[in-house]
């Protein structure tokens, strides 16, 4: 492969995570956190990079092992990987950010078995270079990122009529900008409020993909 | 190489790598997740204990059977500037609703309780529901440097049947963890007998008598005579009109040193409410044991705990251990539950009509109960 169709298959890479295989909105994988933890915008920018950093973990280890794991253990390898550094994460967010592990904790150790981690692991970077995996980890994260926080961001302003911003590392240290006034729909903040807020952003996606689709087939 | 070789050797290392890599996290993490599992506890006992230092867990420590079946989840070393200051305890029991947990802060060294809070329920929080009283400072403000034995009585009575439930359920829960604490801090046996030391020396049994708890036996022989409905009311009796609550404790069986059995015994309480006429908003109490011989003689009530202020209306606070001897001592069973059941019954003793008029009810109630469990 030379440099210049590397870089190109990098772009495509990362604009594949970020937008047209999404993995929330597109390929709709990842919904039970998605659901659970987006009431508060903090929760969802915390689930990121707690996903993020497992996802680039053992999308880079997956991937400079990938010619010496057997092809007939390789989801087994791949599990305890993925396993290893999920408890890594939860035991440093435990430690040093623990009002944010205690939002999420359950969801934090959920992500052994989401299938986003173990999909790119079989389907990308065990088939590719360190470095695609590496971008291919920031891509979807970085997918996966957005559509956590603009479900959070649409549930907790209609939800609380504010956006709270807290610093992790130290939960007394918090700030919130209220942004709406005498219009507060607590509905937003159930679990049943997740599922509308991301049955609505779904059905805009679905409508913009459709307008975007007959303008290029009109041309 | 072989392929049975091969995999297993695979899975083999990489599973060392990732024990090595989650061991080294473990030591990086292992004291700040400590701490902040403490601070957690620290928090929540900050407001009982001045100047709290720590919060040590402990409950590995201890009986680990005995703290589930007092429902007790979590245990503290509480320690402030001057060294242990008491051990908190987070217990749990269901109210109306599952799941009220609850702090209590006990002194390690005497029997009584340093602070008491609700941490989370799920109860109703509206109207005379246990939700609001739950979350009101004021009832958890009661529990307040008060004795271990004033749990049953110093506690407001509060209005509506599901508030009722929802204290009722409180008050059994610190009961529960009060007597994990006394088994396993002060050293306390547990016999099963809900009695304290003072008060078995109360019923002024010979030296060399002791006690042992036939609870379940009655209980068994009790269920297979009653229906399941009457064998809870026997037990365990709310009359809600009457703001009357009554519960048998226990059976007792009483032996000489020789072994010998020399009678029974009924370890009983009766809650009441005087909150109208006396104005007292407390609930009314009295635990009593009611004992009688192999042969169903030589009956003999003693009241070993009461908060009823017998003198209060300027009677011989005497009159009422003279009411208990010319009605119910040195009798037989059947001659009690004769006169109970007959026309005339016994009269109550005016000036101390509430104290006379519920003891009578209640020792009536622990005589229908042994009647129905060994009556004819």
């Amino acid at each position: 492969m030379n440099e210049k169709e590397n870089k190109v298959s990098l772009k495509a890479v990362f604009k594949d995570g970020v937008l047209l295989s999404n993995p929330l909105f597109v390929s709709l994988l990842g919904l039970c956190p998605a659901l659970a933890i987006t009431n508060k915008f903090m929760n969802a920018i915390g689930m990121t990079i707690a996903f993020f950093l497992v996802l680039l973990a053992s999308n880079v280890v997956i991937s400079l092992l990938r010619n010496l794991i057997p092809g007939e253990i390789r989801i087994p390898v791949y599990i305890i990987i993925v396993a290893t550094f999920v408890t890594c994460v939860a035991l440093l967010m435990e430690a040093f950010t623990p009002e944010l592990y205690s939002n999420l904790s359950t969801f934090i150790n959920l992500i052994v078995v989401n299938c986003i981690i173990l999909g790119r692991a079989e389907a990308f970077a065990s088939k590719n270079t360190v470095v695609a995996s590496t971008i291919d980890a920031m891509g979807q994260s970085l997918g996966y990122g957005l559509g956590l926080l603009v479900i959070a961001l649409i549930r907790e302003v209609l939800g609380t009529q504010s956006l709270t911003f807290s610093n992790p590392f130290n939960a007394a240290q918090s700030y919130t900008v209220p942004l709406l006034t005498n219009f507060k729909i607590e509905f937003f903040n159930s679990s049943a409020g997740a599922f509308v807020t991301l049955a609505i952003v779904l059905a805009v996606i679905a409508a913009i993909t459709n307008a975007t689709s007959k303008k290029k087939g009109a041309k | 190489m072989n392929k049975f070789v091969k995999f297993p050797l695979v899975l083999g290392i990489v599973g060392v790598i990732c024990t090595g890599a989650l061991s080294l996290v473990y030591e990086i993490t292992k004291d700040d997740i400590a701490y902040n599992k403490n601070k957690v506890a620290i928090d929540l006992m900050s407001g009982i204990v001045e100047d709290i230092s720590n919060a040590e867990p402990v409950l590995e420590q201890y009986d680990q059977e005995k703290a589930k079946k007092y429902g007790v989840t979590n245990m503290y070393r509480v320690s402030d500037s001057k060294g242990v200051a008491g051990y908190g305890y987070l217990g749990e029991v269901n109210g109306y609703n599952p799941g009220i947990t609850f702090l209590l802060v006990l002194d390690d060294k005497e029997s009584k309780i340093l602070g008491f809070e609700v941490v989370s329920h799920s109860e109703t929080n509206s109207g005379t529901y246990g939700g609001p009283l739950l979350n009101s400072p004021e009832f958890a403000a009661q529990f307040t440097n008060i004795s271990f034995d004033d749990v049953a009585t110093e506690i407001d009575y509060v209005a509506g049947s599901t508030a009722k439930v929802t204290m009722g359920a409180v008050l059994t829960g610190v009961d529960n963890v009060i007597s994990f604490h006394k088994q396993e801090i002060f050293g306390e046996v547990d016999d099963g007998i809900n009695l304290t030391g003072t008060e078995r020396k109360d019923l002024g049994l010979p030296e060399g008598y002791t006690m042992t708890d036939k609870t379940e036996e009655f209980k068994t022989t009790l269920k297979s005579k009653v229906s399941d409905n009457i064998y809870k009311n026997i037990m365990e009796q709310e009359v809600v009109e009457k703001k009357e609550y009554t519960k048998i404790w226990n059976y007792i069986e009483i032996t000489d040193a020789s072994g010998t059995v020399k009678g029974y015994a009924y370890v009983a309480q009766g809650n009441y409410n005087c909150e109208v006429e006396h104005g007292n908003k407390k609930w009314q109490m009295h635990k009593f044991v009611f004992m009688f011989d192999e042969n169903g003689a030589n009956t003999k009530v003693v009241v070993v705990k009461s908060n009823d202020s017998l003198g209060s209306t300027s009677m011989d606070p005497k009159a009422i251990e003279n009411w208990l001897n010319e009605n119910f001592n040195g009798k037989t069973v059947a001659q009690i539950n004769d006169v109970l059941s007959g026309d005339s019954g016994i009269d109550f003793i005016h000036g101390a009509t509430f104290t006379s008029t519920y003891l009578r009810n209640h020792i009536g109630f622990v005589i229908n109960a042994h009647n129905r469990a060994y009556g004819n």
